[in-house]
């Protein structure tokens, strides 16, 4: 069991100059009280700094070693930082120290920096190799979740009730390492590794025997063919590993820039539009230049509309003129006695009355006329080309039109300004690349399970064509295979064995772990009718309702409450037990939930380290109801924004 | 836990199993610093031993 003993920082964070914090060795609960910002988190993460040389910042990302040390000290030239951790393990006491040192006078970034740590065991300084062996013994990364954490990292448990969350798979995994299941899977993968050793020396044993040769090398062929096969698929389980961890992690960087991705996406969009309509502004206003040609027109109108008018009375007069003419001629000239358009007889008189008409229009005249007469219906067509009556009215639509065109655009693009204010402080290209980074991860792991899946169907087929041969080899088989036939037969059989025990031990845990947590619920939930809690594939709990049903849909501060439960329940039946160190847990939750929680604390692990501020756990409620059990108090002290000294409250 | 749910299963259905074979496969991958290699061989001197035992 780990136990921590004291942690001492020089220039970590806040904690300016060498500061010792002692931890309570009894079995019980300590409590630092820090206001914001006075480095709760960063005492959490020194821890993680000292174990696994990183710290991790909002939403699980890794903070810059950079940006860890002492600004005080960093003001006046001092960088770097160091952390000692001191605890013991399995009966032994262990120091470790790492420390962070500038390899230039005035660093600027993370590659300035050295960092170096060593592990003390009961007074003698550890090798590389063993040291890395201890500490991944002691308290191995992958299950550091269940020991330190925060109410950010509690709020993930949630992603264990959904099957296709990667987060839920990955905290999955860790569950079950901490829970020792790896000892169970690893011990199946060995006997798998002898059984498919033997059967390899069963078919080489096979060819060197006329009888058996065939059969021996056709098994010999699936035999390469599998260990192609098997470490092809190993690769690309490892490869998915890797793109489902990315996935994940760049999954909550995308939840917690949800805002602003959404904002940048309406940004994009409204860049789009303004482009079309920009687009669509510029046709408008050529059209527009293009009626202003003429736009002269529209004001001489009523001037020209006269002009026509005036034309047209003459143009009919001049028709008239020569219509008459061309009549009277046509009748003089007529030898007929009637008239061509009515056929009635023309009286003597009539035709002397019509000859006296016509003779008074001379020829020159009507000529004259008839010119004048084109000359007339010529600038009447030009004038009719300028009196279009829709001309004004045309040219009033197009300026509204870009008149709305423009009040868009100047419309969204000060919406787009009003997004840029709000991205200011974003890294809108980070976001970005994060954003092609994820859909590129999507498509990356699509296209490894499909290939993985094609692997396992070859693989599936090598093996029953295997045992096919295997099996008319055993007909055949002579006594020289006896002894690798036991051998394979014995694997076999320790293969199927931890087979079984993976899936009975997965059953019992499973079981365990949901009445602890139910047990852990019970204590600390508000809601009388609240009965139990159910555990599915994945170590999700869902929460079970008197009458049977269940809640599917948990606040926050209920999400806390479950995920809380479950790492109680992981530290009662874990090999690995430690302390647990909690960063600000009650921040979600009301008074009813967290006097529950402190009061159950005790019962969740051995040793219990609390990081509070004092409206979100006064210190009296703690002392009512921990009791004896509140083993010490510290206090984080402002010397100044970028100084707090740690010193123990004596009550 | 695991080790006893690992000796019901062998008892109860693989009683030919050596105990000392499923017990070595486990502590190799509980706690110990031994290679791959020579747990393999140390297990096959096992079943060497067993089998010949059995005749």
């Amino acid at each position: 069991m780990l136990v921590l003993k004291a942690l001492t920082l020089e220039n970590f964070g806040p904690f300016k100059g060498r500061q010792r914090v002692e931890f309570a060795q009894d079995d019980g609960v300590m409590i630092i009280y820090g206001e914001n910002m006075r480095g709760k988190t960063s005492l959490l993460n020194a821890v993680r700094f000292a174990f696994f040389g990183r710290v991790i910042g909002r939403g699980s990302k890794a903070t810059s070693i950079h940006e860890i040390g002492n600004w005080e000290e960093a003001a006046v030239g001092k960088y770097g930082f160091q952390v000692e951790l001191e605890f013991s393990s399995g009966g032994h006491d262990y120091k470790l120290t790492r420390t962070c040192r500038a390899r230039v006078t005035t660093p600027t970034s993370d590659a300035d920096y050295q960092v170096d740590h060593f592990l003390e065991c009961d007074g003698d300084v550890l090798g590389p190799e063993q040291t890395s062996t201890e500490l991944a013994r002691i308290l191995p990364e992958q299950i550091s979740r269940f020991f330190l954490f925060d109410g950010e990292l509690l709020q993930e448990y949630e992603d264990l009730l959904s099957s296709e969350s990667d987060m839920g798979r990955r905290i999955s995994e860790a569950i079950e390492r901490i829970l020792g299941v790896p000892v169970l899977t690893s011990s199946r993968a060995t006997a798998l590794r002898m059984k498919e050793r033997s059967e390899k020396r069963e078919a080489t044993a096979a060819q060197s025997d006329q009888k058996t040769r065939e059969y021996g090398n056709q098994l010999a062929d699936l035999h390469a063919q599998r260990d192609v096969l098997k470490a092809d698929a190993a690769k690309l389980k490892t490869d998915l590993d890797g793109l489902r961890t990315k996935k994940a992690t760049l999954e909550e960087a995308l939840k917690r820039k949800e805002r602003y991705a959404s904002l940048m996406e309406k940004k994009d969009g409204l860049e789009r539009l303004v482009s079309e309509q920009t687009e669509r502004l510029d046709t408008k206003r050529q059209e527009l230049a293009a009626g202003m040609a003429s736009a002269w027109c529209t004001l001489l109108a009523p001037q020209m509309r006269d002009a026509a008018r005036r034309l047209e009375t003459h143009r009919e007069a001049l028709e008239a003129t020569v219509t008459r003419w061309k009549v009277l001629q046509e009748l003089k000239a007529s030898a007929t006695h009637s008239c061509p358009t009515c056929l009635q007889k023309i009286t003597a008189e009539a035709r002397a009355a019509l000859e006296e008409a016509a003779s008074g229009d001379d020829e020159a005249g009507v000529q004259e006329a008839r010119e004048e007469l084109e000359r007339v219906r010529r600038r009447l067509s030009a004038l009719s080309r300028f009196l279009d009556d829709d001309r004004g009215d045309t040219l009033k639509i197009r300026w509204e039109a870009i008149d709305e065109l423009e009040v868009d655009i100047a419309d969204k693009k000060g919406q787009i300004t009003e997004i840029n204010k709000q991205l200011e402080t974003v890294d809108e290209a980070s976001l970005r690349k994060d954003k092609t980074e994820y859909e590129q991860t999507v498509r990356a792991i699509d296209t490894t399970e499909r290939t993985l899946t094609d692997c396992e169907e070859k693989l599936a087929d090598n093996k029953t064509g295997a045992e096919r041969i295997q099996k008319r080899l055993d007909r055949l088989g002579g006594n020289d295979l006896q002894g690798e036939r036991a051998r394979r037969s014995l694997y076999a059989k320790v293969h199927e064995l931890f087979d079984e025990a993976v899936s009975a031990y997965r059953d019992q845990l499973r079981r365990r772990v949901e009445a602890d947590a139910t047990k852990h619920f019970r204590a600390l939930t508000t809601e009388p009718d609240y009965r139990s809690l159910l555990i599915n594939d994945s170590y999700g709990l869902t929460i079970v309702h008197k009458d049977g049903s269940l809640i599917p849909v948990r606040s926050a501060g209920a999400e806390h409450v479950v995920a809380l439960c479950l790492v109680g329940a992981l530290q009662n039946n874990a090999p690995l037990q430690g302390p647990i160190i909690i960063d600000s847990p009650f921040g979600r939750l009301d008074r009813g939930h967290t006097t529950n929680i402190v009061r159950a604390l005790p019962t969740m692990a051995k040793q219990v380290m609390l990081l509070v501020y004092e409206d979100e756990l006064p210190a009296g409620l703690a002392r009512t109801e921990l009791k004896g059990q509140l083993k010490s108090e510290w206090i984080l002290v402002r010397r100044s924004a970028r100084h707090t000294e740690l010193a123990e409250r004596k009550s | 836990m695991l080790l006893n749910t690992v000796e019901q299963i062998r008892s109860e259905k693989f009683a030919d199993v050596p105990k000392e074979l499923v017990r070595r496969i486990l502590l190799h991958h509980t706690d110990s610093a031994a290679s791959e290699t020579d747990m393999m061989r140390s297990l096959e001197q096992l079943v060497n031993e067993h089998l010949n035992e059995q005749g």
